[in-house]
C-alpha cells in the first residue's frame, strides 16, 4: 500500500513539471508582461530596462523559466505589478473563502443528487422521474453565470420587491452586520447553488443510469432471493457499487468546478481566488496570474492523486502492486 | 468497441421494401447509413434539436439578408430599457438597441465561434490520438503528459490567460484568435478517444492486410484507422460545439472575450447584471438562447452516439 502511495505520487512530478512548463510557456513567453507599464509615458527606455532587471526579464528564457519555477518551490511567489501585496499572501487571503463555497456546493451536490438520483431510479418511467430528468438535461446545458443572474433576480430582486424575506445579490456578509456566521450562510446560498448545478446535475444522471445498470446484475438477484428486503438490496448493496466510482468523477469534475469559481465569484461579488484571477486578467497582473493558475492546477493534481488513492483503499477489487 | 466500415458506398439507393420479411432475398442490401438514419430518425429529441438547431442557423444567418449590422447596433436612447413588445420583441437594452435583432447577430458569432472552435479541436485532437496511439514509446508518452497537463489546468484560467497575455498583441475580443483559443484548449478528450481507439484498432487484422500489401503508414492512419473511429469523434465533437459556445459566452459575459459593439450571447449578459431591477429582460433572452443551443447539441450528441451504436439496433 505504501508502495503504492509512493509510486503514484512520484508518477505526478513529471506531471507537475508539465503543467509548470505549460503555465510558464502560456503567459510568460508569450506576452509582454511589462505591457501595463509601457502604458505610463513617463517612463524612459532606462526604467523600462530597470524593470525588467528587476523581474529578470532580461534574462534567457530558460533561465527565466528556472527561476521562476526555482521561486514558486521556495514559496516566493512574486508581488502583484499593482498593489505590491506578496501573491502568497493574496492567495492565502482568499483561499478560505473559495473553500467555503466548494464545502457548501459539494454538500449540497451529495445530497440532491443522491436523493434525486436513487427517487428516479427507484421510479423509473414516474412523473418524478420524468421531472428529474427533464430538469437535469436543463441543468447540463444552462450556462453557470445566466443561471446566476436568474437566480438573483427571483431571490433577491423579485423577493424584496415582492417584500418577503430575501437573499443578498452578491459579497460575502454586509458590512452593518459584519462577518458573523448566519451572515455568511445567508450569502452563501445562492453562489453554491449556482456553481452546483451543472455539476449536480450530472451526478443526478450518472447515479439513475448506474443504479439502473447495476439492478440489472446477478447479485441484485442473489440478495433478493435470499430475501432481503428491497431498501436494504438497495442501500446495502447497490450504492456502494454505484458511489464508488462517484470518488473518481468528483476528482475528474474538479478542473471544471474551479473553472466555474471565476465566474461565478465575480457575479456574486465573493471573494475568492477566482475572483482573485479574473481581477488579476482585467489588468494583466502576470506574477498573479501565473501563481494563482500554477495554485489551482496544483490543486488538481494533487487531489486527483488522493482520490486515486483512496479509491484504491475503499475498492478491494484494485491492486495496488 | 465499436467497429464498422465507413462505406463510401452513395447513400440514396432505393428504399428497403417496407415488411418484407427477414428472409426475402429480393430486398436491396441495406448500407450503413441507412442504419444510422433508421437509428437516428428513432431518437426523437435529437431529431426535434437538430431541426431547431438549423432554424437557429438560418435565422441568426439569415437575418443579415434584412438587416444590416449597423442597424441591430443602433443606438436610440429613446427606447431605452423597453420591455418586450411587437416592436421589439425581446425588449432593448440599456441603450435602446433592439435586443431580438441582437440575438440573431449574436447567435452567428456565437454559433460560429461553437462549430469552428469543434473542428479546431477535432482536428487536433484526432492527429495528437493517431500520432500517439499509433507511435508507441517516447513519443505516446509525451504527447499523453502532454494532455494530462492541459486537461489538469482548468481551462476557463488558461483560456482567459491566453486571451488576456496574448490578446494585448493581436487585438482584444479578435473573433478568429478567440475561436483559435477555445479550439486549441478543448481538443484533449477527443485525442484520448482518438489514442485508445487506434491502439486498439492497430492490432487488428485489416491493418495487418494493409502492412503486408506496403502500406505507408500515413496511408494506414488516414485511410484504414481513422475512418474506423469516426463514431465517436463525431460525437465528441458535437458536445464539442456546446461547450465551446459556454466557453466564449462566459469569457465575452466577464468582459475578457468579445468586444462591443459587437453582440454575442455572452456579451449581451455582460451589462445585464447591472440591470436585473429593471430591465431582467436584457438578462433573459440571450441566456435562454445559450440554454437552447447547448441543450440541443447534448440530444444531438445522445441521438448521434446511438445512431453509430450498432448494438442499439432493435
Amino acid at each position: 500500500m505504501r508502495t503504492y502511495i509512493f509510486r503514484r505520487a512520484l508518477q505526478s512530478v513529471p506531471l507537475l513539471l508539465l503543467i509548470s512548463f505549460v503555465v510558464f510557456l502560456s503567459i510568460q513567453a508569450t506576452g509582454d508582461p511589462l505591457a501595463a507599464y509601457t502604458v505610463d509615458a513617463s517612463l524612459t527606455a532606462d526604467d523600462i530596462a530597470r524593470l525588467k532587471a528587476k523581474y529578470g526579464l532580461d534574462q534567457p528564457v530558460p533561465l527565466q523559466y528556472v527561476n521562476w519555477l526555482k521561486n514558486m518551490a521556495t514559496g516566493n511567489w512574486g508581488t502583484s505589478y499593482f498593489t505590491r501585496e506578496n501573491v502568497v499572501d493574496m492567495i492565502g487571503e482568499r483561499l478560505p473563502n473559495t473553500l467555503i463555497l466548494f464545502a457548501v456546493s459539494y454538500a449540497f451536490i451529495l445530497v440532491v443528487a443522491l436523493i434525486l438520483g436513487i427517487l428516479s431510479a427507484v421510479r423509473q418511467y414516474s412523473l418524478l422521474d420524468h421531472t428529474v430528468t427533464a430538469l437535469s438535461f436543463l441543468g447540463i446545458a444552462a450556462p453557470s453565470f445566466w443561471l446566476g443572474l436568474m437566480l438573483i433576480y427571483m431571490f433577491a430582486v423579485r423577493l424584496k420587491a415582492w417584500g418577503l424575506p430575501s437573499l443578498p445579490v452578491g459579497g460575502m456578509y454586509d458590512l452593518s452586520v459584519g462577518k458573523t456566521i448566519p451572515e455568511v450562510a445567508r450569502h452563501v446560498i445562492l453562489p453554491s447553488i449556482t456553481l452546483s448545478v451543472v455539476v449536480c446535475a450530472r451526478y443526478i444522471r450518472y447515479i439513475r443510469s448506474s443504479i439502473l445498470e447495476q439492478l440489472q446484475l446477478d447479485y441484485v438477484r442473489a440478495a433478493a432471493a435470499k430475501g432481503l428486503r428491497p431498501a436494504t438490496v438497495l442501500f446495502r448493496h447497490v450504492l456502494k457499487n454505484v458511489l464508488l466510482p462517484l470518488v473518481t468523477l468528483v476528482g475528474l469534475d474538479l478542473p471544471n468546478f474551479l473553472s466555474g469559481t471565476i465566474v461565478i465569484e465575480s457575479i456574486f461579488a465573493w471573494p475568492g481566488v477566482g475572483r482573485l484571477f479574473w481581477s488579476a486578467a482585467e489588468r494583466t497582473d502576470i506574477p498573479v496570474l501565473m501563481a494563482v493558475m500554477l495554485f489551482v492546477a496544483v490543486m488538481t493534481v494533487v487531489f486527483n492523486l488522493c482520490a486515486d488513492i483512496l479509491y484504491a483503499v475503499v475498492d478491494p477489487r484494485i491492486k495496488y502492486s | 468497441m465499436i467497429s464498422m466500415t465507413v462505406g463510401t458506398e452513395p447513400q440514396g439507393g432505393p428504399p428497403a421494401v417496407l415488411g418484407a420479411g427477414a428472409h426475402d432475398l429480393t430486398r436491396p442490401p441495406e448500407t450503413m447509413w441507412m442504419n444510422f438514419r433508421r437509428r437516428f430518425v428513432r431518437h426523437k429529441p435529437a431529431l426535434i434539436s437538430m431541426v431547431v438547431l438549423a432554424l437557429l442557423l438560418v435565422m441568426s444567418f439569415g437575418v443579415s439578408l434584412f438587416v444590416s449590422e449597423e442597424q441591430a447596433n443602433l443606438i436610440d436612447v429613446q427606447a431605452m430599457r423597453s420591455p418586450p413588445s411587437w416592436e421589439h420583441p425581446f425588449g432593448t437594452d440599456d441603450v435602446g438597441r433592439d435586443m431580438f435583432l441582437r440575438t440573431l447577430f449574436g447567435g452567428q458569432i456565437s454559433l460560429r465561434i461553437g462549430i469552428l472552435a469543434a473542428c479546431i479541436s477535432v482536428v487536433i485532437g484526432i492527429t495528437v490520438g493517431t500520432v500517439a496511439g499509433y507511435n508507441t514509446g517516447w513519443i505516446d508518452n509525451v504527447l499523453m503528459r502532454f494532455t494530462d497537463a492541459l486537461l489538469s489546468i482548468p481551462t476557463l484560467f488558461l483560456l482567459i490567460a491566453l486571451t488576456r497575455v496574448l490578446g494585448d498583441r493581436v487585438g482584444v475580443g479578435n473573433v478568429a484568435f478567440i475561436t483559435l483559443v477555445i479550439g486549441m484548449l478543448s481538443w484533449m478528450r477527443t485525442s484520448r478517444i482518438v489514442r485508445a481507439q487506434v491502439l486498439s484498432l492497430k492490432e487488428q487484422d485489416f491493418v495487418l492486410a494493409a502492412t503486408s500489401l506496403g502500406c505507408q503508414a500515413g496511408r494506414i492512419l488516414s485511410r484504414h484507422i481513422v475512418p474506423n473511429t469516426l463514431a465517436p469523434i463525431v460525437v465528441a465533437a458535437t458536445l464539442d460545439v456546446g461547450r465551446a459556445i459556454i466557453f466564449e459566452a462566459s469569457l465575452s459575459f466577464l468582459g475578457l472575450g468579445i468586444q462591443p459593439p459587437t453582440a454575442t450571447w455572452g456579451s449581451m449578459l455582460n451589462r445585464a447584471q447591472a440591470y436585473l431591477l429593471n430591465a431582467p429582460w436584457i438578462a433573459l433572452f440571450p441566456g435562454i438562447m445559450i440554454l437552447i443551443t447547448v441543450l440541443c447539441v447534448n440530444f444531438l450528441g445522445d441521438g448521434l452516439r446511438d445512431a453509430f451504436d450498432p448494438h442499439s439496433l432493435k
